[in-house]
């Protein structure tokens, strides 16, 4: 087995309407699946709160640690072995208790560097779904802790999770709310918004095989009408001029582009920008999936695929509002 | 979470300049908040009434009959203090953060009076510690945070 990977002792079997859904979305649905089958790599970043990447890697290597840096992120490394005479197979580092580093799975970093521009001058910003708190965290880092970060939850039990991990952080510069964001009050707008929507999580098996022996092709419908609502209400929320980033970890087009199509049908003012994000090449969004024919805009949005990046899957979307 | 009254703030911020010679220039862009059961959050300024936040910030002390500094606040600011530090080895710091209270040769506390410390490994502020006689520093860790170091 190799150590710079997790394991999992649940039996990886695919459900045939699944694999055929991959041959509809890209050419090699094998190499697909594969990728999905791997565990995942055991990746972090490190936070510019507290420490620099250059200190905590040479702490961090010296404990016997190989680390691999992440080409499109300088503060990412992947831990590629950990030191042969660990006491467990995932050890516990003093630099993830002090809050010096953090371990992120690498797609979930990309979302806040697809708006890392944006980041660094914001005074306000709303992470409308914000629990447990990753990108909350990485943003608050690109922001240096300046501006404020309105970090809402629905789900009062994540938002325990979302006060550890900021606190552990040392983040300063949020407000944490507990509130449904369909009910948010129109008067409170923001020129920049993170909506990371709640999804199907397709895009994680690597770390969630269980995820297989739930799927049913029904939870898309489900989670679609749920990220309908919350998409068109957090665009709502956008001052004229604003930018919102749309993502989940889902691979189904109908909980990704589907979405972004009705936003932009709804919302005449809506427009979507390419994304990039440095020395790392995206596939686009897919504007036809089996019997669904979307707004060709949406090839503007952003895929990440497991076996083309080694990565968990992930859908981005910046959406700017005229 | 209501902001913090002045004469709070001002007992916080007097008690950390007056015990660990922190002085308060690193927290006057952030906003002072009081929370439930006496703890003091440092914030960034409110800037919504609706939703109200239920949070801000960062804890950094306690305010009740003493003013107990927090983990989060040494582990931010730690480089800051300059007074009533106490350096732990590898050992001490593992066990100390499995939620043990341990107990120094008093030569290595000479500089520290009793009450609350700052507790360093390898100049890394790592936690709050409540320092009493003879070499006995209570844990103050929250037991959410208790767990087994590894690699350190």
């Amino acid at each position: 087995m190799d150590r710079n990977r997790t394991t999992n002792n649940t039996p990886p079997v695919f459900p045939e309407r699944m694999t055929e859904r991959y041959r509809s979305l890209v050419p090699d649905p094998q190499a697909l699946t594969e990728a999905l089958l791997q565990p995942p790599r055991r990746s972090f970043r490190v936070n510019h709160l507290k420490t620099d990447p250059a200190t905590a890697r040479a702490r961090i290597e010296a404990y016997g640690c190989r680390l691999v840096p992440v080409p499109w992120y300088d503060d990412a490394f992947i831990i590629d072995r950990y030191p042969a005479d660990s006491p467990r197979p995932e050890p516990l580092v003093l630099e993830q208790v002090l809050g010096h580093i953090h371990m992120q799975e690498l797609a979930s970093m990309l979302p806040p560097l697809a708006i890392r521009s944006e980041l660094t001058t914001a005074e306000r910003v709303l992470d409308a779904c914000a629990a447990p708190g990753s990108k909350t965290t990485l943003m608050a880092a690109l922001m240096a802790n300046k501006g404020t970060i309105i970090a809402n939850d629905k789900q009062f039990g994540r938002v325990r999770a979302l006060k550890f991990n900021l606190e552990r952080q040392g983040v300063l510069n949020t407000l944490i709310t507990n509130h449904d964001l369909r009910k948010w009050p129109p008067d409170q707008l923001f020129p920049l918004i993170l909506l990371d929507a709640p999804c199907s999580s397709e895009g994680t098996i690597r770390k969630n095989p269980h995820l297989l022996a739930r799927w049913k092709e029904t939870l898309y419908e489900g989670h679609s009408s749920l990220q309908q609502q919350l998409l068109l209400r957090a665009f709502d929320l956008l001052t004229p001029g604003g930018l919102l980033l749309y993502a989940t970890c889902s691979l189904a087009p109908e909980e990704n582009e589907g979405v972004v199509d009705i936003l932009l049908r709804r919302r005449p003012q809506a427009s979507l920008e390419p994304i990039h994000v440095d020395r790392i090449t995206f596939s686009p969004g897919i504007a036809e999936f089996e019997s669904a024919r979307y707004d060709p805009r949406v090839t503007a949005c952003a895929r990440v695929w497991p076996h083309v990046h080694d990565t968990d899957g992930f859908f981005m979307a910046r959406i700017r509002k005229s | 979470m209501t902001i913090c009254p002045e004469h709070i703030r001002q007992r916080v911020v007097g008690y950390l300049r007056e015990r660990f010679a922190l002085d308060p220039s690193p927290w006057e862009p952030w906003q002072f908040y009081r929370a439930s059961r006496g703890r003091v959050h440092l914030g960034p300024i409110l800037t919504i009434d609706t939703p109200r936040p239920d949070v801000a910030g960062c804890l950094i002390a306690r305010v009740e009959r003493t003013v107990k500094p927090s983990t989060a606040l040494f582990q931010l600011f730690g480089r800051h203090v300059q007074r009533e530090i106490i350096d732990l080895d590898r050992h001490e710091t593992q066990r100390y953060f499995t939620g043990e209270s341990i107990t120094i040769h008093p030569a290595r506390i000479a500089d520290c009076r009793p009450g609350f410390v700052m507790l360093r490994y390898e100049q890394l502020p790592l936690a709050c510690g409540l320092l009493r006689e003879r070499g006995l520093i209570e844990n103050q860790l929250p037991r959410s945070s208790w767990c087994q170091i590894d690699l350190l």
